[in-house]
């Protein structure tokens, strides 16, 4: 009797103690966002009524009217404006490892339009200024500044689009609907609707460019209680939060770096702002910040509303049958499409002669890369060095080495949801450049893409536009560029759990390979042999007991 | 079989603790490997944590135990008797041979496992260990440029968790090899070990020494010999205090692996335990036979009075000494016996039954049986004295009226242990006795020497080696042509009742 309670105390009871604490005591705490701190967000209104100015009582014709009498009062503004990107469509930046340059969508290449020259009467549409036709426009010439694009606060304001009629006033006009006057009585601090009206609808319609911005961030019903977006969600319980709450601005200058045009890790709008480096309660987490962006776990997919263009296959763009005739339909697969050897479940294809082939998915997985905040970009003078591959057009760089031992210690690699955007867009086969065409115009003739429907023109309008060699010779060639994503937060309940990453099986980050995950990967020569092993020990004292058995029954 | 304390309380709790630990960080481990999914890569990696911390506090704190309390030493390794180790666990263990080491509670580890232990201590425990640590803290140990790449901690982690459950699975079958299949098991959780009586017996010397050894290097003082003086002396009174009677129970021990019968028997009359030779004594096979059953069975009539009485005496407080008892045997033949008994006594001083020897005088009495007869008749029988002459149990000598032996027997000669009766023949009689022992042996010599015949008696002999040796011897005058020309007589050895009376003796003191 004394034995079994001796043997109760010395080993039962440890080892029920030592379960109970080790299987309940959390130390890491709960995951909740941290509750204690709220982050205030303020918006003031400025006491001024601008209806009120008698600078803005008469009827403005035209949109350089309107400014010249916003510059009256706020002058300096526009020498301060013309010195910003949103004016100037390019600056001054520095790619590693390759010097500084010039860089922006004046001349950058993508791989939706692909360029801007040649084709600015449509561009400039969203050109925060009047009149950017050409590339003889006036840069400094600050009546040329269309103040209202930004500073609207009537939701009336809009610029003409060209291609919607036949006379509509192009370059970036304000549209003839519009009254000026009202609109110039009403200005105010920029709100979504303001940037949405040029940002949400990139390469040419709602959603189609980045994913993660779409005309659905605006709306009460769609972006309700942060379903969407749990900062710009519209509605009592949400945070409504504006463009400018995150991307702070100070004398025209926008925090925030976009690496479709952007190379270098300065000017972001970062999370930990106002987030700080440890906003979870879990150590654990917050060990992840070294590795993860934010955006990767509380992005999980984007795209939420609206489509966006995920393929652009401009090779199927102004073709012509064997009779010669152009191409004007296509026979398409249902809801699959294969690209590069990888197939596209649920996506919508939609095909004309103009664009090509274009294929749109909703609810989009993002793609993951490490990426330390710089990029490369693929200049219209570089070279393709295989034209098998994919011509990547930006870059972003970054790796795993760079992660644990970064080239730049204030930013080292880490991982970052992306959209990749995929497509083939046309190069010179000779020169093996990419080349950039002249795809808008309404005047047969003019060998834009888009009247005349001959690549071969097109391309040379293009590239004699920019004073570039074009040896005639043209194909189409694979291309990327990469998005990484920043809208379309998630609610904190939605965002990724560990076991979609550290998943042996289907792992969000199954096609980053090269550096170790637990739970993800394993050595399997290892594991192998740790299992052979095993197996060996196993059999060894299987054999050795089998052995003393039958000896010790010869015995008897 | 007997079972031996090996475990402290504490081993026990520590190694089924650390064994839990161990079997629960495997499969937590596993988990977070990717191996299967049980609980939830979240669930199995804060689990493994915690676990990971109560294993390191509890190995630590181990450490901390070895080191105060000794048990260090039970990991030194040593090549002793590896090799024979070794070669055990190859074949002898399938040939039953005997283990070359044994288990005591200062040394529980023969050298194949310290050798393994050192491994696992040095080894495997501190790649899994640190490992871990370094896995734990990574993200602290990359800002400070201390680490690189997490594939390698991953790899090291990994490999000690493998070599670790490969150590689990050999070290739980090796359990098996004790003295029984599940003896080590049993061990390990109440503590005490099935062995076998030799090893038991080994284990409790290894024991006392151990621990006599200890206490007297825990006393200090320069020299060894001013300890010595104080620990025997201490070592006698802790003997005394437990009551442990060392010479008496050598000597018991000499006595009941002799030729001595040894009995006991309770208050009630009934018989408690009985040995080997007093079985063969009353030519019983069986003890359960006689245990149990009431101590005047096997006697005569006259027998069973006289048994009575001397059993009372007994438990009354007496001791007697060389009673001459009559058995009856099982198969009806009749026997005699000396037997010499004392009462038993319990912790408090009463008296809780009886116990003593028996020694077997049959042929001795018949030979005085036979011997008298002849006295009576007074009439010589060669044929007669040639039986006695050859007997085994009985010494035949004859000394001429000068003193000096004439005669002697082989039996009398391995008595007095002597080689051959050329050594004797010829030498006086007062050769082998004490001064007193010879002043009254000369009065009996005389007596005979007279005519007389004198009775039974015991005497003291002393053998060519120096030894001592208890007889009873008989005279009787040798008579040629009508004058008595010597003696002769017949010794019957006494020495195991003589030495049985003095331990009866010595009990009651």
């Amino acid at each position: 009797m004394k034995k079994i309670f001796e043997i109760i105390f010395i080993i039962i009871i440890p080892w029920i103690i030592i379960l109970w604490i080790v299987f309940n005591y959390n130390g890491d705490k709960d995951r909740d966002y941290y509750p204690s701190s709220e982050i205030k967000i303020e918006h003031t209104k400025a006491p001024v009524d601008h209806s009120k100015f008698e600078v803005l009582q008469k009827e403005f014709q035209t949109g350089p009217e309107v400014t010249e009498a916003c510059l009256s009062c706020h002058n300096g503004r526009g020498e301060e404006f013309m010195k910003t990107e949103h004016w100037n469509w390019h600056k001054v930046d520095s790619i590693p490892g390759r010097g500084t340059f010039d860089l922006g969508k004046k001349n950058l290449l993508n791989n939706f339009c692909i360029g801007v020259n040649s084709n600015e009467k449509l561009c400039s549409m969203c050109h925060a200024g009047y009149g950017y036709g050409d590339k003889d426009f006036d840069f400094k010439n600050q009546n040329n500044i269309d103040c209202l694009i930004c500073h609207d606060g009537t939701k009336t304001y809009r610029k003409s689009n060209p291609c919607k009629g036949p006379n509509l006033p192009g370059s970036g006009a304000a549209d003839i609907s519009v009254d000026l006057a009202y609109v110039a009585q009403n200005v105010g601090l920029p709100k979504r609707n303001n940037c949405g009206s040029c940002h949400f609808t990139g390469g040419g319609g709602n959603n189609v460019k980045h994913g993660d911005l779409e005309m659905g961030l605006l709306s009460a019903h769609t972006g309700l209680n942060g379903e969407v977006d749990v900062h710009m969600g519209v509605g009592e319980h949400a945070n409504n939060m504006e463009c400018t709450d995150c991307h702070k601005t100070h004398n025209h200058q926008i925090s925030g770096q976009l690496y479709s045009v952007s190379s270098s890790n300065s000017n972001r709008a970062t999370c930990e702002e106002c987030h700080t480096g440890k906003p979870h309660q879990s150590e654990l987490l917050n060990d992840h910040f070294k590795t993860i962006a934010c955006q990767t776990c509380h992005i999980t997919e984007y795209a939420k509303l609206h489509p966006t263009k995920i393929i652009w296959d401009w090779s199927t763009a102004a073709r012509y049958d064997n009779d010669g005739n152009l191409i004007k339909k296509m026979e398409t697969a249902d809801s699959t499409y294969t690209f590069d050897g990888v197939v596209y479940d649920d996506v919508e294809i939609h095909f004309d002669p103009k664009h090509g082939t274009a294929v749109f998915k909703k609810d989009v997985c993002p793609e993951y890369i490490w990426f330390n905040g710089t990029a490369d970009h693929f200049l219209i003078e570089d070279k393709i060095k295989d034209t098998t591959k994919p011509v990547i057009l930006n870059p972003l760089l970054g790796s795993y080495e760079d992660h644990y031992q970064p080239a730049d210690p204030t930013s080292p690699s880490k991982i970052w949801p992306v959209k990749i955007m995929r497509g083939k867009q046309p190069y010179d086969v000779k020169n093996l450049t990419l080349v950039q065409p002249k795809l808008a115009g309404k005047i047969k003739g003019s060998n834009a893409l888009w009247v005349d429907f001959s690549w071969n023109n097109s391309i040379q309008a293009g590239m004699d536009y920019l004073g570039r060699p074009y040896s005639g010779d043209y194909g189409f060639i694979e291309t990327q560029t990469l998005w990484p994503l920043n809208h379309e937060v998630s609610q904190k309940n939605q965002a990724l759990q560990c076991a979609d990453c550290h998943n042996a099986d289907d792992s969000r980050l199954k096609n980053l390979t090269g550096f170790y995950l637990p739970g993800r990967d394993q050595n399997s020569l290892l594991d192998y042999t740790g299992l052979i092993f095993l197996i060996l020990v196993l059999a060894g004292v299987s054999i050795h007991g089998f052995f003393r058995i039958t000896s010790s029954k010869k015995k008897h | 079989m007997k079972k031996v304390l090996i475990y402290k309380g504490y081993e026990r709790f520590w190694h089924w603790t650390q064994a839990m630990l161990i079997l629960l960080l495997a499969v937590t481990g596993f988990e977070v490997h990717g191996t299967f999914d049980l609980m939830g890569y979240e669930q199995a990696v804060l689990i493994h944590r915690n676990l990971a911390w109560a294993f390191i506090i509890l190995i630590v704190f181990t450490q901390f135990w070895n080191m105060t309390t000794g048990e260090w030493r039970q990991y030194v390794p040593s090549t002793n008797l590896l090799k024979a180790q070794i070669k055990y666990y190859i074949t002898g263990i399938f040939s039953n041979a005997p283990h070359p080491t044994r288990k005591t509670v200062y040394n529980k580890f023969n050298p194949l496992q310290r050798l393994t232990y050192l491994g696992l201590r040095v080894l495997i425990i501190p790649v899994v260990v640190l490992s871990g640590l370094v896995y734990m803290y990574y993200v602290s140990l990359v800002d400070q440029s201390a680490v690189g790449s997490l594939a390698p901690v991953a790899y090291f982690h990994t490999i000690g968790a493998f070599l670790l459950m490969g150590f689990v699975i050999g070290h739980v079958y090796l359990t098996t090899t004790g003295h029984k299949p599940l003896s080590a098991i049993k061990a390990m959780i109440t503590g005490w070990e099935e062995m076998s009586n030799e090893d038991a017996e080994i284990a409790l010397e290894e024991n006392l020494k151990v621990a006599l050894i200890e206490s007297r290097k825990g006393i200090s003082g320069h020299g060894s010999i001013e300890k010595e003086g104080m620990f025997e002396t201490a070592f006698e009174d802790v003997v005394e205090k437990l009551g442990i009677n060392t010479e008496s129970t050598r000597l018991r021990e000499k006595l009941l692996t002799s030729n001595v019968g040894y009995f006991r028997i309770g208050k009630d009359g009934k018989y408690q335990d009985v040995n080997e030779v007093w079985l063969n004594l009353y030519k019983c096979t069986d003890k359960k036979e006689v245990i149990g059953s009431d101590v005047t069975l096997d006697r005569t009539p006259e027998g069973k009075e006289q048994i009575i009485k001397l059993v009372n005496k007994i438990l009354s407080g007496e001791i007697i000494t060389g009673e001459r008892v009559e058995r009856v045997c099982k198969d009806g033949t009749i026997g005699y016996h000396t037997v010499s008994a004392a009462p038993v006594k319990d912790k408090d001083g009463n008296t809780t039954g009886l116990e003593g020897f028996i020694i077997d005088i049959t042929p001795q009495v018949e030979a005085e049986k036979a011997l008298e007869k002849k006295i009576n008749a007074e009439h010589k029988s060669n044929v007669f004295y040639e039986q006695i002459a050859k007997s085994k149990d009985v010494g035949y000598f004859r000394i001429g009226d000068q003193g000096f032996y004439q005669e002697v027997n082989e039996t009398w000669l391995k008595l007095y242990k002597y080689d051959s009766k050329d050594d004797l023949i010829g030498k006086h009689y007062s050769l082998s006795r004490t001064k007193d022992d010879f002043i009254k042996l000369k009065q009996s010599f005389e007596k005979v020497m007279n005519g007389e015949t004198i009775p039974l008696g015991i005497t003291r002999r002393y053998c060519k080696d120096g030894s001592i040796g208890y007889h009873t011897i008989t005279m009787t005058p040798v008579v040629e042509n009508d004058k008595i020309v010597g003696v002769e007589g017949f010794i019957v050895d006494k020495t195991d009742r003589k030495m049985a009376e003095e331990e009866l003796k010595k009990e009651q003191i």
